[in-house]
């Protein structure tokens, strides 16, 4: 089963990776044009939704990638190949689930990661509140997407 | 008492799709060493009989058993199946597939498979979707037939690959064929095959419409099996 969750998260990484790449980036453009006067990201009022949905976003696209990864199995020629395998039905379904839950709590830890990193970098004056949003943002992904897999 | 082991037993298989009869009444065994061809147009069964075999359908009625156990993980450990699709993951190279095998079959042999890539000319480092179609069937059947299995299902195995080709996918099949193990290959090219085949099955409508040792057949008759092939299933 270990053997098989290998294959699995070998399968989906370069995807994910994908996501925090774009994630990242996005983020530090924000971040960065946050700190400029007369910015559109000036305020905290806009930063804040704009940032909130795309991290929303990013959770999204990576749940329905992993639903897809569970469709493909079942639709299309590599089912072949996974449902030949000498495993149970049980141990192919649990180490995609298993896979797929390591997945989103990689990437909602990687998020909360580069945020804390790009507020050190891009706006030290603002950590005083903007550290305070952020934590109860994080920590509100992360447990959004917990009980989502739940 | 030379008795012969059945690998293959096969007792009034029967799968329906709701009121459609894919399979009826199927009954077939197999023995030890031999090379068995099914044959029959398309929507004959013959997709539906391997599936079953495979494990990746459920029958409907009969009973199924491979080297003894009923199909499930321990059938699918000693069965070495070449679908006809490609079913390697999209991402992997070669030699990603060489260890997915060797991981999950305990009869992969390496050097067996690596013999099989050069002599289809195929690299290790290749990247499996760049592969065109005969090198897809090339790569697939070294995989296949480097396991020393009990029992080869091989889905149409030289379908749409150039001649040249063929007859390397032959000479393969041929070459690496084990004394101890059975071979099942469905194909409706029948005159390309015809030679490697022991025994043929005739499968029209989900029943079996004539089954025998090829040579016999071919005695009996006293034409090719691709001749009987045509005349069983012609107009």
């Amino acid at each position: 089963m270990l053997k098989y969750m290998k294959y699995e998260i070998r399968g989906t990484y370069k995807f994910i990776l994908g996501i925090l790449a774009l994630v990242f980036i996005l983020l530090a453009g924000m971040y960065a044009s946050s700190n400029q006067e007369g910015s559109l990201f000036h305020s905290v009022q806009i930063f804040m939704p704009i940032g909130v949905m795309l991290l929303f976003g990013a959770a999204l696209i990576a749940f329905l990638y992993i639903v897809g990864s569970f469709r493909k199995e079942l639709y299309e020629d590599s089912g072949y190949l996974t449902f030949t395998l000498p495993l149970t039905g049980n141990q192919i379904l649990g180490s995609k689930l298993i896979a797929a839950l390591i997945w989103f709590i990689g990437l909602g830890i990687a998020v909360a990661l580069i945020n804390f990193l790009l507020m050190m970098i891009f706006s030290p004056f603002h950590i005083y509140h903007l550290s305070q949003l952020f934590l109860v943002k994080s920590f509100f992904v992360c447990k959004f997407l917990s009980v989502g897999i739940e | 008492m030379n008795k012969m082991k059945n690998i293959v037993e096969i007792n009034g298989l029967a799968k329906h799709y709701f009121r459609k009869k894919a399979l009826d009444q199927l009954n077939l065994t197999i023995e030890e060493g031999k090379v068995v061809g099914i044959l029959g147009p398309n929507g004959s069964g013959k997709t539906t009989l391997i599936k079953i075999l495979t494990g990746l359908l459920r029958q409907t009625g009969g009973e199924v058993r491979i080297g003894g156990y009923k199909v499930g993980v321990a059938t699918k450990s000693i069965v070495s199946y070449l679908p006809d699709r490609n079913f390697l993951y999209k991402w992997m190279r070669i030699k990603d597939a060489l260890k997915l095998y060797q991981d999950f079959y305990e009869d992969f042999d390496e050097k067996k498979f690596e013999a099989l890539l050069d002599f289809m000319k195929l690299e290790k480092d290749m990247k499996i979707d760049t592969l065109s179609k005969g090198m897809h069937e090339k790569l697939n059947l070294s995989l296949v037939l480097a396991r020393d299995a009990k029992l080869y299902i091989l889905d149409e195995p030289i379908a749409g690959v150039d001649p040249v080709a063929r007859d390397q996918i032959l000479d393969a099949i041929i070459g690496n064929f084990r004394e101890n193990s059975s071979m099942i290959i469905t194909t409706h090219l029948v005159r390309d095959m015809e030679s490697i085949l022991d025994e043929v099955v005739f499968l029209k409508d989900g029943r079996i419409v004539l089954a025998g040792n090829a040579e016999q057949l071919r005695e009996e008759k006293g034409k090719q099996i691709d001749t009987i092939y045509k005349e069983v299933f012609g107009a």
